[in-house]
């Protein structure tokens, strides 16, 4: 059996291309994404994951996931804290300063406000992609990188 | 809107990347449509080659194509698209491991929660399917990727794979001859049964 080259390839194409379809769901999630653009925000990058750090991690295992979050002169810092079904984030700007802060989800958006020391707290968010777009009135606004929590 | 999709097909003039991008940027949902077409399943099989399960990978998913919305207009090179989006997907599901495998260490005895045996296809010789699930993982990223509808490109599975361009085609004639040698004494052994 599979002498034949060209009929092994054209029996692997059929074993490979039916298998392990993209649920609807993934693909209208992608199509749904463009909704998501802020062309007049700034992007702050992510510079810093702890859940990357191949040290074993700071204070054990129960420490919170720590994010940094940089654009060009602010700096967007969030610990976040996981339960079975949701995210509880505690977040400061430096520099500090005041500002309303959109956290988005695919299907929601949560507004929450930086005190003058810059922190913020933004509990029982759900698990999954999110990006917090920073209103630092009177400058740009700023949104973070979307990044699954 | 799932009717706006257009598969990818090898006789097509491909509307490049940029282009499609561009308009994406001025708010046209056919051309991301398109995109989405052409690259969604290319995105989650490198999710699932990860041994993610079904959430995780559509996380790395949406995750991956929300990043190209932020950059829809400022991407460094909007033809390459492709590339990028499989290099943000493999980092994505990399990072994902990660946490994944902290969770555990914070759960204690909890397993990882990965891709179950993905089935063969309907209708598919299901002896490929199996011969290849069972070759080394390069083999398996690698032929898992090239037979993949729409098909991707060279430069594509580069990038998912972060392997050199030029050791696509040698690794490919490997792998096949593998597959070749394993599905002909899996033959034997039926016919000796």
């Amino acid at each position: 059996m599979m002498a034949d080259s060209a009929k092994m390839i054209s029996e692997l194409r059929t074993a490979l291309t039916g298998v392990d379809p993209v649920p609807g769901s993934v693909t209208a999630a992608a199509l749904a994404s463009l909704g998501y653009h802020r062309p007049e925000a700034r992007l702050a990058e992510l510079a810093a994951d702890s859940a990357l750090s191949s040290m074993a991690v700071r204070g054990g295992p129960y420490a919170p996931r720590l994010l940094t979050f940089t654009a060009p002169g602010l700096v967007i810092e969030v610990e976040i804290t996981s339960t079975d079904d949701h995210r509880d984030l505690v977040g400061h700007l430096a520099p500090s300063r005041t500002a309303d802060i959109e956290i988005r989800w695919p299907g929601g958006t949560r507004t929450t406000r930086a005190d003058p020391t810059g922190h913020f707290t933004a509990p029982r968010i759900p698990h999954g992609p999110i990006s917090m777009l920073c209103h630092p009135t009177p400058d740009t606004p700023v949104a973070t990188t979307w990044t699954s929590i | 809107m799932t009717d706006l999709i257009q598969r990818r097909s090898d006789d097509d003039e491909e509307v490049p990347g940029g282009v499609l991008l561009a308009a994406a940027a001025g708010g046209n949902e056919v051309a991301w449509a398109t995109l989405v077409a052409r690259y969604d399943r290319l995105l989650w099989t490198i999710a699932r080659m990860h041994d993610l399960d079904a959430e995780s990978a559509a996380d790395v998913c949406q995750t991956t194509w929300l990043r190209l919305v932020e950059r829809v207009d400022r991407l460094r090179d909007p033809d390459r698209v492709g590339a990028w989006l499989a290099t943000t997907a493999r980092h994505e599901s990399r990072r994902t491991l990660r946490k994944m495998m902290r969770e555990k260490a914070r759960n204690g005895a909890a397993a990882l929660n990965r891709a179950s045996d993905i089935a063969p296809a309907p209708g598919a010789d299901d002896a490929v399917w199996h011969a290849v699930a069972a070759m080394p993982e390069r083999c398996n990223r690698l032929l898992r990727l090239l037979f993949l509808t729409p098909q991707p490109r060279y430069s594509e599975i580069a990038a998912a794979l972060d392997m050199p361009i030029g050791s696509i085609g040698p690794t490919r004639s490997r792998c096949l001859r593998r597959l070749r040698t394993m599905l002909e004494s899996d033959g034997e052994g039926r016919d000796i049964a």
